[in-house]
């Protein structure tokens, strides 16, 4: 598994907009192929700092994403409501254990 | 209960930022889930701010956050020339649990010119582990404070999303009493360490708000 994180900083005043926006970009993704699950988690210290993890079978998968047209799509939705434009860090899965569902 | 506090520096405009806390703090009168709200100026550094709220829970602190009132009362706080204010560090604002709280005696409320009292405030990073056995030692410390005059209420609070951060605040009634208070001395695991005295400059408190008040 290959996991994209966006790492989030938004303006004040736009939590709702905000997991609106990430809902919206949640729809885009889920018709690529190789797309896992997107998850937003809110930083539990403080009101403004989110990430974004995004799911991918492969690099590839993420890769083709990334060239197509809906990437700034995403992109937009995501960074509309940030103080800055979200910083993506790219993870290679390494170790993964399921839980409780 | 659940905390926020900001930790922010004037800029520009002192006059104006204290209207808009004082509108601010007009605004929490009408708020449900407000317990009490605390405006803290440093005393070495009178730039300084820290903003205390307690709320019921963290629901209603994050529904006030996006509520029309809030929205419309956040642009007193800039200016054409931008912000009036900043905020400093990484947890500000922040999500604070309280894990200690002792109370002497109610703390006046008000604000300036009336005496509020003067806050000894401490926020520090432990080493990660070490948690615990720093609330244990800071829960006895505030403990001892029952054998000591001049004290309204003291707070060990955690960062909801770093357990590693704690604060740590005493009011007193006056600088005589904090001068006389026996010293306090941080724990050894701490690594980062931000402590000040400050002076009380707004202080309003709801507790017939507060579900541990009505149980009482």
């Amino acid at each position: 598994m290959f996991v994209a994180r966006f790492d989030e900083t938004m303006i004040p005043g736009r939590r709702l907009a905000i997991e609106d926006g990430h809902r919206q970009a949640g729809a885009i993704l889920a018709r690529h192929p190789g797309f896992r699950r997107a998850r937003l988690l809110h930083f539990a210290g403080g009101p403004y700092h989110y990430v974004y993890e995004i799911d991918w079978r492969d690099r590839d998968a993420w890769d083709a994403f990334v060239a197509s047209s809906d990437f700034p799509a995403v992109r937009a939705l995501i960074d509309r409501d940030l103080s800055e434009p979200a910083v993506v860090s790219l993870y290679d899965c390494k170790a993964l254990t399921d839980g409780e569902a | 209960m659940f905390i926020v506090q900001g930790v922010s520096d004037m800029l520009f405009d002192e006059e104006q930022i204290r209207a808009a806390e004082r509108a601010y703090d007009a605004l929490l009168h009408e708020t449900p889930g407000m317990i009490w709200n605390l405006y803290l100026a440093g005393v070495a550094n009178p730039r300084r701010t820290i903003h205390l709220q307690g709320w019921v829970d963290q629901a209603a602190s994050e529904a006030f956050g996006v509520s029309p009132g809030w929205q419309a009362l956040r642009s007193q706080f800039l200016s054409p020339r931008g912000p009036r204010t900043r905020m400093v560090g990484p947890l500000s604002p922040g999500y604070w649990s309280p894990v200690v709280v002792v109370e002497r005696a109610p703390a006046p409320t008000g604000h300036e010119p009336d005496p509020l009292g003067i806050a000894d405030h401490a926020m520090m990073f432990v080493r990660p582990g070490a948690e615990a056995e720093v609330i244990a030692r800071e829960r006895a410390a505030l403990a001892q404070l029952d054998a000591t005059e001049g004290w309204y209420w003291g707070l060990l609070a955690q960062n909801r999303g770093r357990p590693d951060a704690l604060i740590r605040v005493v009011l007193w009634r006056d600088d005589a009493a904090a001068d006389a208070a026996p010293p306090w001395t941080p724990p050894s695991t701490v690594q980062t360490l931000e402590r000040g005295r400050y002076r009380a400059i707004l202080a309003s408190a709801w507790p017939e708000r507060d579900p541990a008040t009505r149980r009482r």
